[in-house]
């Protein structure tokens, strides 16, 4: 569905960024790239540095040494709607939404760069995402219930059609159905179309289960790397991660 | 530079200061945005003038006006700060709990606008547009010249008051009390789940700031000896808004130091403009306005926390000793000496035990919630047949829910089901549209949300609720019951008469932060963490509030697993010492191992109630729900 019109994909590319907010870092040195077509995603404790990494990569967080490249292009230190431009779709853990926008205004917000007659066949195909946006498209946005939110932030990125995504938590209020469907048939299917896809979660054996490759995060700085299996095969991973708590 | 012109400086400094006190304590601290400000001073301003005024018939009544009661100082003075606080008891149902913000801001603007015209215009009260003047000074006869050392002590006196406003707003704000208005500032829905009162919060931060406003009047008018409308212009208001923004909100120094900088620095040096008699004559007053507009844009751009930003309170508890030496620390009584194994919670770190550290609380025997009867104690929270609609959506039609004492009761359902709005009215912060929620065998339908808390009847939010600007420290502090320093006249009676309770508060938080893992973080902003850390924060203040029934709304929504197995773990223990938990989730094998029962419900109604296992055997539940 929303993976068959995804054209093109780029590679991501973070080397040696480290950025906070002014004092000292709070991520150090962080090597990650996401490939077209992979699923990447980043675990670690709370505090471990996950969503300010994926702030530094869209311009939010200022990196302070190291480069942001987006398929060929040097996006260390560009403004955050440079990088939305470059076809990276963000979407943040909180504040996801325009509370006093219905939900069908923000689908055209995270539409406006298309050509005006393309945003309702668009607006058609994300609801057929998500059914249950299509059901309440003149609600406003700050009505809508904790997971329902999470829905239309992540559809007013899936509007654009990014080739690189970026998405925090993206079941961290979701129903566990609904989580599940989101992981397996929509995050995979954009990568299955051929966008980078660089994923926070929490529920680490969910998201393993969807992953090409990890990265665990402590401290701000990436102590693991590795494919689900290898992982998993690290009885220190195991134990924190996979400790029986995930969702089923 | 000439004795006469520094005593005017140094005067309207005084003046400003106070007013710029006020203002600071209203708007930088309570987050009460006053647009209306100028009236309180106008008001104290008129009343030291007729209470010291002979009667309108003397000097040749050539100006009409009520009162001229002839009074003695310091009567004029007084008079003024009663006043300036008495008439902002009308305006406390703008700034109530019904209309706030923005809205609440327009409509002091606008009375304020409409106040001066009012006056203005209407000759026999006030003497309209001419104004009050020849106004008495304090201590001087009629006639009796005016002495160089009668102005420096006129000087002097102004400054002290000055002095004393500083100490006494410096007091309230450093107090128990003044962390609940910032707490009230940074997000009023969730002060009030944790039972301040805002109304009344709100109430007191407009009388006091009022009467200091009247008072900072009273002084000036026994100083200039006259009072116009001319003088309190709406305008006047931006410019003290002006002086506190630059100077830095929230931070009372900095509200001195933008009284120095912007009306009386500012102004003065724009006066000296060279001027010609080409100009239009009100060019130069304008271009002031348009100079402390500009002022205000450049600060709010580059520097909005202004020249003196309100500072971080830090707050050392190894200052009070070892907290094992001191008073019982967290609510519910589990033990504040088990091991920190949350703050290792990284990978590759030391194992953490798959089920949480040892409690002071022996937790019951056997809790594999599927073999269990259902259990608990007494029904502690109902609801009944409780409605809510908005606009034309019922988002809860009639649900019916009984809550046990004792119990980690569960609540699950697809998204939209009405988890997060049935739990809103249990605590209060949404009204019902009809049913009855009754609590501890009392009927609390009617009873708002500060009130339910107050009773033990905590929630926690499903978006970020943590009050930003305060740290996480002074979280925890905010949601303590019974702090004796948390009303106005406990903070004004000073940190004597609170010092104590303050300290065991702080021992009780830094025992709950060990616990949890967070003590690094004690003293970092609570806005500055990460989503998860903030949802253990918000989680711990509802703990520090002693609740008895707690309300979650996804506890462990961003947080790491083994954290969550953590909470639930003492959560558990809690229980068992007689709190009662519901808690909607959606992670199941929290459900599992800790909640019984568990209630799903799907489109705004109860669908079933059991135990997880249970629940997993319904099909509708199993449809609406763990399948998509």
């Amino acid at each position: 569905m929303l993976a068959e019109r995804t054209s093109r994909g780029v590679p991501l590319r973070a080397t040696g960024v480290t950025a906070g907010y002014g004092g000292d870092p709070v991520i150090r040195n962080i090597t990650v790239h996401a490939d077209p077509g992979e699923v990447v995603s980043l675990v670690g404790a709370n505090g471990s540095g996950k969503s300010t990494f994926l702030k530094s990569l869209v311009g939010v967080v200022r990196v302070s040494t190291g480069t942001v490249v987006v398929g060929e292009t040097d996006m260390t230190r560009k403004a955050p709607e440079e990088v939305a431009r470059a076809g990276v779709g963000y979407v943040p853990q909180v504040d996801d939404v325009f509370a006093p926008l219905t939900v069908r205004e923000n689908l055209e917000m995270g539409g406006y760069l298309l050509p005006s007659r393309q945003v309702r066949t668009r607006i058609d195909e994300v609801t057929a995402v998500f059914p249950r946006l299509g059901a309440m498209l003149s609600r406003a946005a700050g009505k809508l219930s904790g997971g329902e939110r999470k829905m239309l932030a992540m559809g007013r990125v899936l509007m654009l059609q990014p080739s690189a995504f970026l998405l925090d938590e993206p079941t961290a209020n979701l129903a566990p159905a609904i989580a599940r469907t989101l992981l397996e048939e929509h995050v995979r299917s954009l990568a299955g179309s051929g966008a980078s896809v660089l994923v926070v979660e929490q529920r680490a054996r969910a998201v393993l289960a969807i992953s090409d490759r990890t990265y665990v995060l402590a401290g701000g700085e990436v102590r693991m790397q590795g494919t689900p299996a290898e992982l998993a095969a690290s009885p220190a991973f195991v134990e924190s991660f996979l400790g029986g708590t995930v969702t089923r | 530079m000439n004795s006469y012109y520094l005593i005017n400086l140094l005067i309207y400094a005084a003046v400003d200061a106070m007013a710029c006190l006020g203002l600071s304590q209203q708007f930088g601290v309570a987050g009460v945005t006053n647009f209306g400000f100028i009236i309180f001073q106008a008001a104290g301003g008129y009343t030291a003038a007729i209470l010291a005024l002979p009667s309108d018939s003397a000097n040749g009544g050539f100006q009409s006006y009520i009162g001229g009661w002839d009074l003695p100082f310091p009567i004029p003075w007084i008079g003024a700060a009663v006043v300036g606080g008495l008439i902002a008891l009308p305006f406390t149902f703008l700034v109530g709990r019904r209309l706030r913000g923005d809205f609440a801001a327009v409509g002091l603007l606008v009375t304020a606008v409409l106040l001066n015209l009012l006056v203005t215009n209407y000759r026999p009260v006030l003497n309209g547009d001419a104004g009050l003047s020849l106004i008495p000074q304090p201590l001087l006869r009629e006639g009796s010249r005016q002495s160089a050392g009668y102005e420096w002590l006129f000087t002097v006196g102004a400054l002290v008051v000055c002095a004393a406003v500083y100490l006494f707003v410096r007091r309230i704000t450093e107090s128990p009390y003044g962390r609940s208005l910032r707490a009230m500032r940074d997000n009023d829905i969730v002060a009030d789940s944790l039972g301040k009162n805002l109304l009344s919060l709100r109430t007191a931060m407009l009388v006091t700031g009022g009467a200091i406003a009247g008072l900072s009047g009273g002084i000036l008018v026994s100083y200039i000896t006259t009072w116009s409308p001319a003088a309190w212009g709406y305008a006047e208001t931006v410019v003290l808004f002006a002086a506190v923004i630059i100077g830095g909100a929230g931070n009372h120094r900095g509200a001195i130091l933008g009284a120095i900088l912007v009306p009386v620095g500012f102004e003065e040096i724009t006066r000296y403009i060279p001027t010609s008699n080409n100009l239009p004559p009100n060019l130069i007053p304008s271009l002031q306005w348009v100079a402390i507009g500009l002022l205000i844009v450049v600060f709010l751009w580059f520097r909005p926390q202004g020249v003196l930003p309100e500072r971080k309170r830090v707050i050392r508890a190894s200052l009070l000793g070892p907290p094992a030496s001191l008073a019982p620390a967290a609510p519910g009584g589990t033990d504040p000496a088990s091991p920190a194994a949350a703050g290792t919670a990284v990978a590759g770190a030391a194992p953490l035990a798959p089920v949480p550290a040892a409690s002071a609380v022996p937790r019951p025997a056997a809790p594999r919630p599927a073999e269990t009867a259902p259990r608990g104690g007494e029904v502690v929270l109902q609801a009944a047949d409780v409605v809510r609609e908005f606009g034309g959506l019922r988002a809860v039609a009639g649900v019916s829910l009984s809550v046990r004492r004792g119990t980690l009761t569960g609540l699950i359902g697809p998204n939209g089901a009405g988890k997060s709005t049935l739990l809103a009215m249990l605590a209060g912060t949404l009204p019902v549209s009809s049913g009855r929620i009754s609590y501890q065998g009392q009927d609390v339908t009617s009873l708002p949300a500060y009130r339910r808390a107050r009773l033990g009847l905590i929630r926690t939010f499903q978006l970020a609720s943590e009050f930003k600007k305060l740290t996480v420290m002074e979280n925890l502090l905010s949601s303590v019951p019974g702090n004796r320093g948390d009303s106005l006249r406990g903070a004004a009676a000073g940190p004597r008469y609170w010092r104590g309770d303050e300290n065991a508060a702080i021992v009780g938080a830094t025992a709950l932060l060990e616990r949890f893992g967070l003590e690094a973080h004690a003293n970092s902003y609570a806005g500055d963490l990460s989503g998860g850390q903030r949802r253990m924060v918000e989680i711990m203040r509802a703990l520090m509030a002693k609740p008895r029934v707690l309300l979650l709304d996804e506890p462990m929504a961003g947080v790491h697993p083994s954290l969550a197995r953590k909470i639930g773990g003492e959560l558990v223990a809690l229980a068992a010492g007689g709190l009662t938990v519901l808690m909607v989730e959606h992670e199941l094998a929290i459900m599992d191992e800790f909640c019984d029962p568990v209630v799903a419900m799907a489109e705004g109604a109860v669908l079933a109630q059991g135990t997880m296992a249970e629940l997993r055997r319904r099909s509708d539940v199993v449809e609406a729900y763990l399948v998509g």
